[in-house]
Parts: C-alpha cells; sequence; structure tokens
C-alpha cells in the first residue's frame, strides 16, 4: 500500500493506492474559496492552507481505508514542480512519516503523476472499472492552470511508461491561466475555466462566434494564449459589451473553441503516423496556479 | 483513460507514479529537497 501526499498548488489531497492502481481511500480538500476573493492563487495562502489541512487528511484517508500506518509499504510526494512553499509542506510531512515510519521515500513529479492517472481504476456504482493500461509509446497532453505541456513517453525496457520528452509547451499563459484572465476579462467568476464553459453552453445552435484566433496553429508543437486572450480583450471591449448578455456567450464560446481547437490540433499532430495512443486528456479547466497567481 | 475524478490535482496519480517507481527499485533519501521548476524529462523521473 503506496501513501501518497499532494501539495503542489492549491489541492491538499492524501491518497492510499493498493496494487499500483486501486485508490482504496482518496481525499482532495480544495482551497478554492480561500483563493476566489483575490481572483487567483494566493501562494502564502495556500502553504498557510496546506500546513491546517494535510496531516487530519492523511489520518482521514488511513481510517476511510481501515488500514494501519503498519500497513503502509512506501510514502511518495509531489516534490515538483509548483509553488515552493506548497510543496515544502507536503515534503516535509512525507519525510517525517518516512523516517518515523522506517518505510522508503519517493518523490514524485507532479506533471508524471497526471500522466499515469492512466494507470488508475476508478469507483464507478459500487465496482471497480479497470480501464486497460496505456500502451506505450504513446502521447500525453497536460492541460491546467500553470501547465500546457505536450509530451511523448517512451516504452521503458520491460514495459511500462519510460523515458519523458517535452515535445511543446506554452509560450505565455498556460491554457487554464488564460482561462481565468478571459473569464476576468467578461467579469464572470473565479475558477474562470468552470465560468467561461457554462456561458458558452448557453448559445443557441448556429449563432455566430467572434472569430478568434488559433495561435501557433500548424507551427509546432508549443502554445501560446496572451495573444488570444488579447484579441478576446479588444473585441469585447470594442464591440461585445454594448451588444448586450448574449455577446458574453458569444465570446466564451468563441474563445474557449479557439483554445481546444489549437490543443486538439497539435495533440493530433503530435501523435503523428504512425500513431502511438493518445494517452491522456486533460481537459479539466481550473484554478490558475504559480506564475497566474 | 483515467475517470473524472483523477482530471484534476489529487494524490491517487501521485500514488501511481510512485507505485512503478517503488517496483523498479527507487528510492530516495531523507535529504530529498522540493523543487519548484522540476522538469518534465528529468533523468530517472520513474
Amino acid at each position: 500500500m503506496i501513501l501518497a501526499i499532494e501539495t503542489s498548488c492549491d489541492e491538499t489531497a492524501a491518497a492510499l493506492l493498493a496494487e499500483g492502481r486501486y485508490a482504496v481511500a482518496q481525499k482532495v480538500a480544495s482551497q478554492i474559496p480561500w483563493h476566489r476573493p483575490h481572483g487567483g492563487v494566493v501562494p502564502e495562502l495556500a502553504a498557510r492552507r496546506h500546513m491546517e489541512t494535510l496531516a487530519p487528511l492523511v489520518e482521514e484517508v488511513l481510517q476511510e481505508a481501515a488500514i494501519t500506518w503498519g500497513e503502509v509499504e512506501a510514502v511518495a510526494v509531489t516534490r515538483g514542480p509548483g509553488l515552493v512553499g506548497s510543496l515544502l509542506v507536503g515534503v516535509q510531512l512525507a519525510k517525517g512519516l518516512a523516517l518515523s515510519l522506517d518505510r522508503p521515500l519517493l518523490g514524485v513529479n507532479h506533471l508524471a503523476g497526471h500522466l499515469l492517472a492512466t494507470h488508475l481504476a476508478y469507483r464507478e456504482k459500487g465496482s471497480w472499472v479497470e480501464p486497460p493500461l496505456p500502451r506505450y509509446p504513446a502521447v500525453g497532453l497536460i492541460v491546467s492552470g500553470s501547465h500546457t505541456d505536450l509530451v511523448r513517453i517512451d516504452e521503458e525496457e520491460g514495459g511500462g511508461p519510460g523515458r519523458l520528452t517535452l515535445l511543446g509547451s506554452t509560450r505565455d499563459d498556460a491554457a487554464g491561466e488564460a482561462f481565468d484572465k478571459a473569464a476576468r476579462i467578461l467579469g464572470l467568476s473565479y475558477p474562470g475555466g468552470p465560468a467561461i464553459q457554462e456561458a458558452a453552453g448557453r448559445i443557441e445552435p448556429g449563432e455566430p462566434l467572434p472569430a478568434f484566433p488559433r495561435p501557433l496553429l500548424g507551427k509546432g508543437f508549443d502554445f501560446s494564449f496572451s495573444g488570444l486572450k488579447t484579441a478576446l480583450l479588444y473585441w469585447w471591449e470594442e464591440e461585445g459589451r454594448r451588444l448586450g448578455e448574449r455577446a458574453l456567450y458569444r465570446a466564451a464560446a468563441g474563445f474557449q473553441e479557439a483554445v481546444v481547437e489549437v490543443l486538439y490540433e497539435k495533440t493530433a499532430a503530435a501523435m503523428g503516423p504512425p500513431p502511438p495512443t493518445l494517452s491522456w486528456w486533460r481537459w479539466w479547466p481550473t484554478a490558475g496556479c504559480g506564475k497566474g497567481a | 483513460m483515467g475517470g473524472p475524478p483523477f482530471s484534476d490535482d489529487n494524490a491517487a496519480m501521485i500514488a501511481a507514479a510512485g507505485a512503478i517507481a517503488f517496483q523498479r527499485g527507487r528510492r530516495d533519501s531523507l535529504f530529498l529537497d522540493a523543487d519548484p521548476s522540476l522538469p518534465l524529462s528529468e533523468e530517472g523521473w520513474l
């Protein structure tokens, strides 16, 4: 049984994993209510909330799984990338637990964790659903408040995931960060991803959308969303704002469509012929973190 | 593909990566430090 701790940004999380893929207990304590008034993640506030929340959360997952400390085989923890103050809280607790339990310590790259979420079984209606394990080599796309990364995952000798190669990443704003900023321009709430998605869902079929640019499309695997956000700002200030509520929905839908199209097209291009497995499509517009704070 | 519960930041995904590293015999020392800029393509990530 692996005990894992994640505190890279604004979610305090702990989990117990059996047989490499069954999360027999897992908890996530969101900090969104604390950061919402600031319109983004405040690093100092995030670290303090982790300090308050993490140790009780770890105890809760052990209780939920009904296991003892002695049954923990190893302690895994996110060591980066992320907010330094937040990471330190998790790493220090993990080191303390590994030392006191006399168990191995495993530092994990947060982004590799996202890619390997594809290995996890999940519960549905009380039963375990076991998706087939990914075939490697594969291409993974990580999209969050602080990352937009396209990654090639080689196959390790003996099978399973191996070397990671970053094919492309954002040159300026991450996709989630761009959503937060776009939501702010349109007067929508934080986090911006869900707010824009909700507004975009209100357009009528066939309703014309603003012609926003598709940055760097067809130009390699890097991303850039800063210019798209600026295009939204200009359209909203010069035209959209005076048109009322439906223009807001159109702006949200047009922005979302532009971001998703760029993500999709670049991922498809990265897969190339012959296609490896599209391992993971993480599309979960979420709270901004890191440089967007 | 993992289910929706694992789409956002969570510790199960850290455990999944940790479990593979553990199986392959990796062990980190207690001098392990947080690295806010940890590169994705670091050597020996598992």
